[in-house]
């Protein structure tokens, strides 16, 4: 029989499968043994010796990364240097044209902008991994990293997630250097601060702290620098890893910083006091201390007419109230206080569900779940899926369950309009809190009826007035009380009117709006025709 | 912010407000209009020293053992042994007094929407939030009040507002039609409830560094409370003349009868909301009141470990305790009236003596106790209320 006499022949492989696995065992296990030592230790100063050190680090024996580049170069000077890059992380023109040029011309030390003296072994190995050339030379300092970073990435476009009317029509992209220069540009104020931090274990991910010195209250700056430096995370690749780890209630369902891709609002906020943080790779930019009002504010407030913008602000807290009580509201009245409707409403409502075979709680919750689907189906979508998505959706929800009577109109009506009123709020984490709570008040109106619902929310009231942004109660300036800081929270009082900022770090405020500023025109004549 | 925030002149005003309010709008009109007839409104503005008393005398002890709460001055004006007595019978009186308002919410919440659910699960429905934001310190407390208190206000006077129509001012007059007696017999109710700013003891400590006008604002809210409740005495009474004293509950009756352009009908709803929103905020600060004396008393570093039993005991006292709404406002209108009073003057009043007697004059410095700072509530409550900005909570 043939497998008879292979099975000598399998065994063997097996075996030699498992050796190769225990060999690529032993080579991991030995990289992250040189890991280990490699921390904190020097460059020895001698390149050759370095160089193997690296590549070992880079995969060494038989693993060595496909886009490791190591050139051996003559130093005018200082003898046999050796250049080592990533090729995926380098531009090439820059490699030749700068950096090759400049060692021919004995002038390194000089030949960019960034010259790094590298002096350990893993700060070396991370530089490379960033994308900078390492040369290595004899003597002191044993290399130098080199600033020659190529590679694609997006173009600064308009944002796509706080669309605005007016304004300006620049986001942020994932690439750092790019977005710190969006926020210096709209700031230009010396004493802007970007601090770096290098945080993450192996990949180390550039982050930028972002403060004004002498607006920005001190211990707020420390307070943040310690939570940045207390991360350690395996890796960050976005904003929100900061978010969570230096919050100020780990389990709070409400944000507690402000994410926006808006290099203007970013801006606008550091102006105000508060802290940027932007993250290599991530499009948007933690601002913090915030308050709870920051979540529905829209950077158009500040570019449209002040009458229209704090007409929207107060409009924006309805709809907040309204996208988290309205389906428990409904089934609360519906359940167990009709009498409260007007005779003909409740009447109509009440025939509405005659066919319905659920009670109203079990009603809503389909009808809620069936939304979250489909709002969840349509973000994972490719555009070119959504309207056949939206094709089902509608002719689905709103017509065929209906038809058959497994759900009463009004129903439909009151989810469609929480989610509209959901829509509406400009901080996507803000209504992501809302509509969970949403879910909660459901189940306590459909088990308390209104007073549930009231329950509730003082429940929700109650953590909000606890909770604390980077220090800061969350729903100043209501509650603390601070007069002074109303007038643009609830309202958005005009440009011109001193003081209306949000004072939350009160004695070290240094900007004001100047008095004395309202535009006044020359009174009686109102136009500029010189008088007869 | 400031890195000391303490409580504000403001906040203290709405808690003092917190405490004669929220029960006043819903019982207490009755009791008024039973006992004082059309003279009600008249009756809770009178009773009003009754609640200045204690908080001069809290003012003139706390003039003379600067930012310590009552349990200390009692210790050092009356002695370890006589001081804990009294302070141990502030407990007692602050874990009455929660029972009687938990029983007082729920027994409205339960009685107007709730009928059929049990009562001990709408105690645990009641004393949720207000239990939630105990845990969270005295300064979310203060920032709960300082929302919920203004909501409730103005829940309140839309009521008003939509009854205006049903008013017949008339039904107030004469004045005076039956002497003076029966406005003094009227008088205890009202009194028993501003004496009850007693609970404000354990809170002042806590106001802001260099607050001077802290007495001042809580006498105001003493003040507002007191024309909250001559204002819904008079409007029960104007408007459902001598039937105002058999309505149990005559705010939620005319809520019942608003009907604004007949869309807006039957606001029991509306008037559960400001019912709640003015009770929970006062049973939150007796809670407080009571499970802070109680560590106080046992001189425990931190009082949040007994908010839990605190509230249960809370609960469960008020849920069996009574058998029956009636035997509860029986008990409530007959005899914890005159407990409460007596109690709420008697022992800042026995902690003032015995300050007076010792010569403890308004100079600084202490002694004995527990030799800690200047707010030595401070330090036990500390971790959320007294970080700087930048600290975790």
């Amino acid at each position: 029989m043939a497998s008879e006499r292979f099975a000598p022949l399998r065994r063997e492989v097996t075996r030699l499968h498992q050796l190769s696995d225990l060999a690529n065992e032993a080579a991991s296990l030995e990289l992250s043994l040189l890991w280990e030592l490699s921390r904190h230790r020097r460059l020895s100063g001698h390149p050759d010796l370095d160089a193997r050190l690296i590549r070992t680090l880079m995969g060494g024996r038989g693993h060595l990364t496909a886009d490791y580049a190591e050139r051996t170069v003559r130093l005018p000077g200082r003898g046999r240097g050796r250049l080592i890059w990533l090729s995926s992380m380098v531009e090439t023109k820059i490699l030749d044209s700068q950096i090759f040029g400049a060692i021919s011309r004995a002038h390194v030390e000089g030949h960019a902008a960034e010259a790094k003296p590298v002096k350990a072994v893993d700060e070396a190995v991370r530089l490379l991994g960033e994308g900078r050339v390492l040369l290595l030379m004899p003597g002191q300092p044993p290399a130098l990293a080199l600033a020659a970073r190529g590679y694609e990435h997006r173009q600064v476009g308009d944002p796509q997630k706080e669309t605005s009317m007016r304004g300006s029509r620049e986001a942020f992209v994932e690439d750092l250097a790019t977005n710190v220069s969006l926020v210096r540009r709209r700031v230009l104020d010396p004493r802007l601060r970007v601090e770096p931090f290098v945080l993450g274990e192996f990949r180390a991910t550039e982050v930028r702290l972002l403060w004004i010195q002498g607006l920005t209250h001190d211990p707020l700056v420390n307070e943040m620098r310690r939570r940045l430096r207390s991360i350690r995370l395996p890796q960050i690749l976005d904003v929100r890893y900061i978010e969570e780890l230096a919050a100020d209630d780990p389990y709070t369902i409400f944000p507690t910083a402000l994410f926006t891709e808006r290099p203007d609002t970013v801006a606008a906020a550091l102006n105000e006091g508060r802290l940027a943080v932007l993250v290599e790779g991530s499009p948007d930019a933690l601002v913090l201390p915030v308050t709870f009002w920051s979540f529905l504010q829209a950077a158009d407030d500040y570019y449209s007419s002040y009458w229209i913008a704090s007409f929207l602000r107060l409009l924006r807290i309805g709809l907040a109230l309204l996208a988290l009580v309205f389906p428990a509201l409904y089934i609360a009245v519906i359940v167990f206080h009709p009498e409260m409707l007007p005779g003909i409403l409740a009447f109509y409502l009440a025939r509405t569900r005659v066919s319905v075979p659920f009670p109203a709680v079990v009603e809503a919750f389909l009808m809620e779940l069936a939304f979250e689907t489909l709002r969840e189906a349509g973000t994972h979508l490719p555009p070119k899926l959504s309207t056949s998505l939206s094709v089902v959706g509608a002719l689905v929800i709103g017509q065929a369950v209906v038809s058959s009577g497994l759900v009463s109109w009004p129903m439909v009506v009151v989810v469609s309009v929480t989610a509209i009123a959901n829509f509406a709020l400009p901080s996507w984490e803000m209504a992501t809190s809302v509509r969970l709570l949403r879910f909660a008040l459901m189940v306590l109106a459909a088990l308390f009826g209104v007073p549930g619902v009231l329950v509730g929310l003082a429940l929700i009231l109650g953590h909000l007035c606890g909770l604390r942004s980077l220090g800061i109660p969350y729903l100043a300036p209501l509650a603390p009380l601070t007069p002074h800081g109303l007038g643009d929270t609830l309202l958005r009082l005009p440009h011109w009117v001193p003081g209306r900022r949000p004072r939350l770090l009160e004695p070290y405020w240094k900007v004001e709006v100047p008095r004395g500023q309202r535009p006044h025109p020359p009174a009686g004549a109102g136009t500029f025709h010189s008088p007869r | 912010m400031r890195e000391d925030w303490g409580l504000s002149d403001l906040q203290l005003l709405f808690l003092s407000f917190a405490v004669v309010a929220p029960t006043a709008i819903l019982t207490l009109p009755r009791a008024l209009a039973l006992l004082a007839g059309q003279d009600g409104w008249l009756a809770a503005l009178l009773a009003l020293p009754a609640g200045l008393i204690p908080l001069v005398l809290l003012w003139d002890l706390d003039r003379r053992y600067p930012g310590q709460t009552f349990t200390e001055q009692a210790r050092q004006a009356l002695g370890p042994l006589l001081g804990r007595v009294a302070a141990a019978l502030a407990v007692l009186l602050f874990a009455l007094l929660a029972v009687v308002v938990t029983r007082e919410v729920t027994d409205a919440v339960h009685g107007e929407n709730l009928p059929r659910t049990p009562l001990p699960v709408v105690v645990l429905l009641v004393l949720l939030a207000p239990v939630s934001v105990l845990r969270q310190g005295i300064e979310t407390l203060a920032r709960w009040a300082e929302i919920l208190l203004p909501i409730g206000l103005v829940l309140l006077f839309l009521l008003v507002a939509g009854s205006l129509r049903d008013l017949h001012p008339d039904y107030l007059l004469p004045v005076l039609g039956h002497g003076w007696t029966p406005i003094w017999t009227g008088a205890v109710q009202p009194a028993s409830f501003y004496a009850k700013v007693f609970a404000l003891a354990y809170v002042l400590p806590f106001r802001g560094d260099g607050r001077k006008g802290a007495f001042l604002a809580a006498a105001a809210g003493l003040f507002a409370g007191a024309v909250l409740l001559a204002l819904t005495a008079a409007v029960t009474v104007a408007l459902f003349g001598p039937l105002a004293a058999s309505l149990p509950q005559p705010v939620f009756e005319a809520a019942r009868m608003i009907s604004v352009a007949e869309f807006l009908a039957h606001l029991d709803a509306v008037a559960v909301a400001a019912w709640l929103a003015l009770g929970l905020t006062k049973l939150a600060l007796v809670a407080f009141a009571f499970v802070f004396a109680l560590a106080d008393l046992l001189q425990l570093e931190e009082y949040r470990p007994l908010t839990l039993p605190g509230a249960a005991l809370t609960g469960v006292l008020a849920a069996v305790e009574f058998r029956s709404t009636a035997e509860f406002q029986i008990w409530v209108f007959i005899f914890w009236p005159w407990v409460a009073l007596a109690l709420c003057i008697l022992l800042p009043f026995l902690v003032w003596s015995g300050a007076v007697l010792r010569g403890r004059s308004g100079r600084r410095g202490r002694t004995g106790g527990t030799g800690r700072g200047g707010r030595p509530g401070r330090a036990r409550t500390a971790p959320s209320p007294s970080l700087p900005p930048g600290g975790r909570s």
